[in-house]
């Protein structure tokens, strides 16, 4: 547990170290390209829509990964979106765009009347979506097929009525209608314009395109940046930085291969562009990952200036496996660059800004594995992090247009080494500074020392770090952690004086912190550093303290940390009780007894004929015999009843019938009551 | 009180004519009254079955036990109540016609058969 | 001969006094409902105290969900987290009453509210009780006997206090059941028809649907039946009241699923199956005695009797081991603090915590049945001659009644009845030998037959000392002639000897002499009267949630108890749990509608002593046992400001004591100064720092500078303090009702919290120069 968070805050303070340097881009390399491949993962032969279908396939062409078998499934959808008339300009455009890649034969007839449309389309449009998607499709067309005339016939008109949307910030609005501003829309409506420039069937005045150049670099003056020089494009609304930055860059580069003379812009922030892109790493979704592909590619062979990306294949280098220095210059999708020569112009220390410890030279470069390296450090390199800075020199001059270098780049580099640990010891000493009892502890190897003492006296724990080259050598963390045998553990921060480390407990002092428990504590020193090859979390042993009584008012120590994953984790099962079943007698003794119920019931009927039950009472007239005969009806109906009740009826039902029955009872047997009751008295009294 | 308690052979024979006396006096009782006695016996001796099952298995429907239990016991003491109402000898109850008597025995015996039915369960 | 002609003279007067007493016993009834309307007339129609609330509720869910769905019930907004099955817990009589009142009259198409319905539920069962107190003295001592005894009951005010409009209770319904069974006890021992007896089932089965205390009935009978039988009264009749209703009453009350099988259980009931066995075997006896001739019965006594008393053991000796194995002997609590007047203080605090389970002092015998009490002893001895089955039973009644009625205040309730018919029938007799002694010594009048005389006689002195009476007392003035000549028409048919001993016995009287007394006893009966208005009016019809004080500036009325319900339905979540102590349980659920820990059904002692223990802890603490009970507000009720006595911090050293009795780390000496409860600068610290103390008293030095208690009379101890889980979210207009929320938990990582919000200030001012740093590394 504890070391676990010991652990965890090393790679923490690791992160941090990382973080402080200046970061190094690497190029797109193979893990992009299994990530693509387990990204666009086509559902059931087909992707959901041609959008994402050509987001796939472009990435796949750019990585030059062989695109899954999805021709079948896309190639039909491609077609009919073709081929229906009524299909939207977005669906045509994505369509083509697939087409493009998937190269299926569509007849001219289809692409002229598509063109037709969009042109008519075009000139109509008063959205820039629209006129965007409609002259890229055009422009799909006039590259698939040749002899389809998709030449606009007023370029100048289109291009004004699109230039009219720009805003004077270099962004741009979707519509005529619609005030808000957006940098989104202007990558789209620099690719539209750019679109229009190539289909243009005469030439566009050269007024329009110098102000939109000089929109594109206004538009770069919005530019937002971060520290490690990557630079983007952000966007109030909806859309992210980085499918603004993205849109950008597509309608730069593509303004940028139509126009006949080049645009200038800052080599650094196409640099920067690029970083941006590659500081991404590997996007989780789809539409970032085509963004940051498609975009790359866009500035790998973009007309203005190609960026070169300095890296480093580690940036950590150990002291004792003797590592060379190795840094490779390549495009941002990883192709190998114009022969260069990379000189290290300096290397300090990140923490001080101080002399340079390395002399400028130039590296090595090495042609088959294509770095530039140089063979060993320098002597005076101790262990420690350090800033790197190298430069990129071009051989030949005319490439200075076409690539971009970004001048300088800084690196920053972890030269890690054995730390070596020495004169290290433990000691209880008595209140008055005297050492009772003192050990010598070996902290590279393992030691298990054992001290006992009293809250009289005072633990002292002291070493001494030296650098290979002899330097004390402060880690981030130095820790002593002391545990109770209830698991109860304090952590005390070792700090330096000088060049030794050293700690001194005073238990007088520390008897409430540690809740006044005796017993024997575990001692566990940690020295970690990121460039400390020997980093280690050790038990040194035990001290046995005997503390005073703790008095009423002593805080209670707190209650163990429960582990994280069992507190969040799901509880454990409720077993509900349920009541255990009567045992129920065996059928046969229940059968029994039932008939032994018949017994008495024989008995009373035997009794009854034995008796010689008399009828001589029940009246021999009519109507009483009926009303005495409705009688008995009566009573055998109610109890007919009580039976249904018992078997399905409920209360009040039975309440409501036996309402009934009994006012006919209560009837019929007051008549016939009545009459013998008469019938007696006459008896008697005759 | 009396000699009983002289000697073993005189309560015997005390026993025997008392016996007898008993059976001569019960013969005198009427038909109907009999009847009765009848009936009482045969839910005294059902209840007692029903006890003795109880005995034996244990009570666990103790609703549908008791119900039963005290229907039979219900119904003797009903009856017990119509032969007192209906004895001609027994002077309390001249001006009340067995009839009558007869009438609220059969309204009590609904009332406490709708209750069993109830509770039965 | 004379009979015969009496008997024509009688028919003439039958009818005369039949029609007369029907219209007394109209104007009874009336005046019985009128007395208790003083509640709605002086505050409003409302439902008084703790319990009514929670029957108002069960009852609204009856007429609105169905008897069936109320059957099984299970109310889980209550004895959060248990809840508690309402339909098995309950005694379902007086919700059924209500429920079918409102549901015939709207049928009736008379759209009347359940509330008014429960409010005016008892005023109407309490004319039916006067008019059963009526049929039952009748039973006992003649009609003359049963109208005083309506009358006193009408307006008697032990019975007054449980039964003003608005005190929707058990008790309202349950004394008009127990005088009707014992009526028709009685009237069946009188016929021995099985009709009543019946009946007589049917009206238990009542009593014991509407309250606990029908195990009264079910020992108060089978001892007046052993008694008759000891004292050699036992009669077929006898056999006939009791056998039918034993097993027919056993049934119907195993039918309540609040009693259940507790009906052959539990000792509460013994007796009564002891009894039948032995009355079958005296019954048996006797049957044997009537067939066999004197000679052989002689023999047959000693084989019966030893036959019997072998019988007998067996069977004490079963119910003694059916007791032995049943917990606590077999006797719930309040029972057993029946017959030991000491256990419950010993044993269950939550019992000797109600006010009304402790002992009633000699002021409230007075205050509850002023007169009566010193008629009962006259009216003992008017039952004795001559002694009958039914007067003895009226004998036995009153003396169980008196002692249960000095173990419990609140059993006053029982003794209310068996003083009226008692010391109705006093005063009847003692009326009628006065009059008698009038009669006879009048002159002028000398051929004249008695019946006439004593008409005469009777209507010419009654007007004459009644002249000066209050309309009030009129009511019960005019049934005096109509009781003589109730009286006088019954003796020459029924017992013309005891008349005529009668009359020798009451010529040694004087004439002025029984004037004299008869002005005497009608004054003594206005006193009555006067008495009982005023007590119905002043003290027992105040409603516990609307609270009236008179002060030098006019009248004020604190409603702070609806208040606080209101704010409280009104501004919490549905399901929000609020805690408080259990007497406010009831009325939370009822009118606030929010889910409570516990309530006045104190059925789970534990629970009601975790909210103790939280009220009689440290705040802390309390939070914490709060917190794991969902509680999400707590509600205390408060006096100090206006003085209301009965306040949670008067209630508090229950709340210690029911703690300390589970949890034992609550100890009640922890709280009292040397033994005294306090709560001044002397108080102990524990009593300062407990939860109770500090809700209530927290901004208490606000109201006036130095925190005066008008209820302790002192300066609290302690005045300024913060709460640091609780915060005060509503106070009443007098402060009479206080609820806290209580905080949520502490956030552990609020600096860190504050060190990010600065890192991203921070970050907000580097965007503003440009730089940011990169998310993605």
């Amino acid at each position: 547990m504890a070391t676990r968070n010991l652990g965890a805050l090393l790679v923490l303070v690791l992160a941090i170290t990382i973080r402080e340097v200046a970061s190094v881009f690497q190029p797109i390399s193979d893990s992009h390209r299994s990530a693509a491949s387990e990204l666009f993962t086509p559902a059931e032969g087909s992707f959901g829509s041609l959008e994402e279908a050509y987001e796939a396939l472009r990435s796949f062409e750019i990585l030059g990964i062989d695109k899954p078998d999805i021709r079948g499934a896309s190639g039909e959808s491609v077609l009919d979106k073709l081929g229906s008339s009524s299909s939207a300009p977005k669906d045509l455009f994505y369509a083509l765009k697939v087409n493009s890649i998937l190269k299926c034969e569509v007849n001219k007839e289809v692409f002229e009347g598509i063109a037709s449309r969009l042109k008519a389309v075009v000139n109509g449009a008063s959205s820039l979506l629209d006129i965007y998607y409609s002259i890229g499709s055009l422009v799909l067309i006039k590259n698939q097929s040749s002899e389809v005339d998709v030449l606009l016939a007023d370029a100048d008109g289109i291009f004004r009525s699109i230039k009219s949307l720009s805003q004077s910030d270099g962004r741009w609005r979707y519509s005529s209608d619609n005030p808000e501003s957006s940098t989104y829309a202007a990558g789209l409506a620099v690719e539209a314009l750019a679109g229009v420039v190539s289909l243009a069937s005469s030439e566009i005045d050269q007024a329009m395109i110098g102000k939109l150049k000089r929109d594109v670099s206004k538009l770069f003056d919005i530019i937002e940046k971060y520290d490690d020089g990557a630079v983007y494009f952000d966007e109030k609304v909806d859309q992210s930085p980085l499918s603004t930055t993205a849109s950008v860059v597509r309608g730069l580069t593509a303004f940028a291969a139509v126009t006949s003379e080049t645009l200038k812009l800052p080599g650094d922030k196409i640099l920067g562009l690029a970083k941006f892109f590659l500081g991404i790493g590997v996007p989780g979704n789809t539409k970032d990952f085509f963004n940051q592909i498609d975009s790359l590619a866009c500035l790998e062979s973009n007309k203005v200036s190609v960026p070169l990306i300095l890296s480093l294949p580690a940036t950590v280098l150990s002291l004792t496996k003797k590592d060379q220095l190795k840094v490779k210059v390549s495009t941002v999708l990883g192709s190998s660059a114009p022969p260069v020569t990379v000189k290290l112009v300096r290397a300090f220390s990140s923490g001080s800004k101080d002399a340079s410890i390395i002399p400028s030279q130039e590296l090595k470069f090495d042609k088959e594995s294509r770095y530039h390296f140089l063979d060993v450090l320098p002597k005076n390199v101790d262990v420690g992090s350090y800033m790197f800075v190298f430069e990129v020199v071009l051989h030949d001059s005319e490439h200075e247009t076409i690539y971009a270098t970004g001048g300088l780049t800084q690196v920053g580099v972890f030269v890690t080494g054995v730390v070596n640990i020495d004169n290290a010891e433990i000691a209880v000493l008595e209140s008055d500074k005297s050492v009772e009892t003192q050990k010598k502890l070996d902290l590279a190897g393992e030691n298990a020392v054992s001290l006992s003492a009293n809250h009289l006296q005072k633990l002292r724990l002291s070493f001494q770090l030296t650098t290979p080259l002899g330097h004390t050598f402060k880690p981030h963390q130095v820790f002593l952690k002391l545990t109770h045998e209830t698991k109860v553990e304090h952590i005390f921060v070792v700090g330096n004086s000088g060049k030794k480390f050293e700690i001194i407990l005073d238990f007088l002092g520390l008897v409430d912190k540690f809740y006044y428990l005796s017993g024997s504590y575990d001692l566990q020193l940690t020295v970690g550093d990121a460039v400390m090859e020997n980093s280690f979390l050790r038990a040194i042993g035990r001290v046995d303290l005997d503390l005073p009584e703790a008095p009423e008012k002593a805080t209670r120590p707190p209650p163990l940390a429960v582990n994280p994953y069992l507190k969040y984790g799901p509880k454990a099962e409720i077993s509900h009780i349920f009541r255990v079943p009567e045992k129920l007698p065996p059928n046969h003794l229940s059968l029994a007894f039932l008939g032994l119920l018949l017994l008495p019931l024989i008995g009373f009927l035997v009794g009854l004929l034995r008796l010689g039950v008399n009828l001589k009472n029940f009246p021999t007239s009519a109507v009483p015999a009926t009303f005495g005969f409705l009688f008995h009806v009566g009573l055998a109906a109610v109890l007919l009843l009580y039976v249904l009740f018992w078997l399905k009826l409920d209360l009040f039902t039975t309440l409501k019938w036996l309402g009934i029955l009994g006012v006919f009872l209560l009837f019929v047997g007051h008549r016939i009551l009545s009459h013998l009751a008469s019938t007696s008295s006459k008896l008697k009294s005759a | 009180m009396v000699k009983p308690s002289s000697s073993s052979s005189s309560t015997s024979q005390d026993a025997l004519a008392l016996i007898n006396s008993l059976r001569s006096a019960y013969s005198a009782t009427p038909t109907t009254l009999k009847i009765i006695d009848l009936y009482v016996g045969f839910a005294v001796s059902t209840a007692i079955i029903q006890v003795v099952y109880m005995a034996l298995v244990g009570s666990f429907p103790f609703n549908s036990f008791l119900s039963g239990i005290l229907s039979c016991i219900g119904t003797a003491v009903l009856a017990v109540c119509l032969r007192i109402q209906v004895n001609k000898e027994n002077k309390e109850f001249k001006d009340l016609a067995p009839e009558r008597a007869f009438a609220d025995f059969v309204l009590c015996n609904l009332v406490l058969h709708l209750v069993i039915m109830n509770f039965l369960g | 001969m004379e009979a015969s002609e009496t008997s024509n003279g009688t028919t003439l007067r039958n009818a005369f006094g039949n029609v007369l007493s029907f219209f007394i016993l109209v104007l009874i009834g009336v005046l019985a409902f009128s007395i208790r309307l003083f509640s709605v007339i002086k505050y409003e129609s409302v439902i008084h105290e703790f319990d009514p609330y929670f029957n108002y509720r069960v009852t609204q869910f009856l007429t609105k969900n169905g008897i069936y769905d109320f059957w099984n019930w299970f109310d889980d907004r209550t004895w959060y987290p248990l809840g508690r099955v309402i339909g098995g817990t309950v005694y379902p009589g007086l919700t059924l009453t209500a429920g079918t009142l409102w549901w015939l009259l709207n049928s009736l198409n008379i759209p009347l509210s359940v509330e008014t319905i429960c409010v005016f539920t008892a005023p109407i069962f309490s004319a039916f009780t006067s008019w059963a107190t009526y049929l039952l003295t009748r039973e006992v001592k003649g009609s003359g006997a049963g109208l005083t005894a309506a009358a006193l009951i009408a307006m008697v005010p032990s019975y007054i206090s449980r039964s003003v409009a608005g005190s929707y209770d058990n008790e309202a319904v349950a004394i008009f059941a127990l005088i009707f069974t014992f009526y028709l006890y009685i009237k069946t021992l009188n016929t021995g028809s099985l009709f009543y007896a019946t009946f007589n089932a049917l009206a238990y089965f009542y009593m014991v649907c509407s309250w606990g205390g029908y195990t009264f009935i079910i020992n108060l009978i089978p001892m007046h039946v052993l008694m008759c039988i000891v004292t050699g009264r036992y009669s077929s009749r006898l056999y006939i009241a009791y056998a039918p209703l034993v097993v027919l009453g056993t049934l119907l009350a195993a039918l309540v699923p609040v009693v259940g099988f507790n009906a052959v259980m539990t000792s509460e009931h013994f007796a009564s199956f002891l009894v039948f066995i032995i009355i079958h075997v005296v019954a048996f006896v006797y049957y044997i005695k009537g067939v066999l001739t004197p000679k052989m019965f002689k023999v047959a006594v000693t084989l019966v009797l030893s036959i019997g008393l072998i019988v007998c053991c067996a069977v004490i000796a079963v119910l003694v081991a059916l007791v032995a194995s049943s917990p606590t002997k077999g006797w719930s609590g309040r029972s057993l603090s029946l017959l030991d007047p000491t256990y419950a203080s010993k044993y269950i605090p939550i019992i000797a915590s109600v006010s009304e389970h402790q002992p009633p002092t000699w002021p409230s015998y007075f205050m509850d049945i002023n007169v009566l009490a010193f008629l009962v002893p006259a009216g003992i001895i008017a039952c004795f001659s001559p002694l009958s089955d039914a007067s003895s039973f009226v004998i036995l009644y009153i003396v169980t009644s008196v002692y249960f009625s000095g173990v419990m205040v609140r059993l006053m309730l029982v003794l209310a009845p068996a003083a009226c018919i008692t010391s109705g029938i006093a005063l009847s007799e003692a009326f009628e030998v006065f009059t008698r002694s009038i009669k006879f010594q009048l002159p002028g009048l000398p051929g004249i037959s008695p019946v006439d005389a004593g008409e005469t006689s009777s209507d010419s002195t009654v007007p004459l000392n009644e002249a000066p009476k209050t309309d009030k007392s009129g009511e019960t003035l005019k049934e005096r002639p109509s009781r003589k000549n109730r009286k006088k028409e019954k003796e020459p048919v029924e017992k013309p000897s005891i008349k005529s001993q009668i009359e020798k016995r009451l010529l040694v009287l004087p004439f002025e002499g029984s004037i004299l007394a008869i002005f005497l006893l009608v004054l003594l009966g206005a006193f009555y009267v006067v008495h009982c208005v005023w007590a119905a009016a002043e003290a027992y019809s105040a409603p516990s949630i609307v609270l009236t004080s008179h002060s030098h500036d006019g009248l004020h009325v604190f409603d702070d108890f609806r208040e606080a319900y209101a704010w409280l339905s009104h501004n919490t979540e549905v399901d929000d749990k609020v805690a408080s102590w259990w007497d406010y349980g009831y009325q939370t659920t009822a009118m606030a509608n929010r889910t409570v820990i516990v309530d006045n059904n104190t059925w789970n002692n534990t629970h009601i002593a975790t909210v103790g223990t939280a009220m009689s802890s440290p705040e802390k603490a309390a939070w914490e046992i709060f917190n794991s009970l969902d509680v999400k507000y707590v509600l205390v009720v408060f006096g100090g400001l206006v003085g209301y006595p009965s306040d949670d911090i008067n209630k508090f050293l229950w709340m210690v004591r029911i703690g300390g009795g589970v949890f034992p780390h609550i100890k009640e000496p922890d709280y009292l100064r040397d033994g005294q409860y306090r709560i001044d600068s002397q108080a102990t610290p524990t009593m300062l720092n407990c939860l109770m103390y500090k809700l209530s008293y927290y901004r208490f030095v606000d109201t006036d500078g130095k925190g005066f208690d008008r209820v302790r009379r002192t300066e609290i101890g302690k005045k300024y303090f913060k709460l640091t889980h609780f915060e005060e979210v509503f106070t009443t207009h007098h402060w009479m009702v206080r609820i806290y929320k209580l905080k949520p938990p502490k956030n552990r990582i609020r600096g860190k919290t504050k060190k990010s919000k600065s890192k991203s200030s921070a970050t907000i001012s580097g965007k503003r120069s440009g730089t940011r740093k990169n998310p993605w590394h």
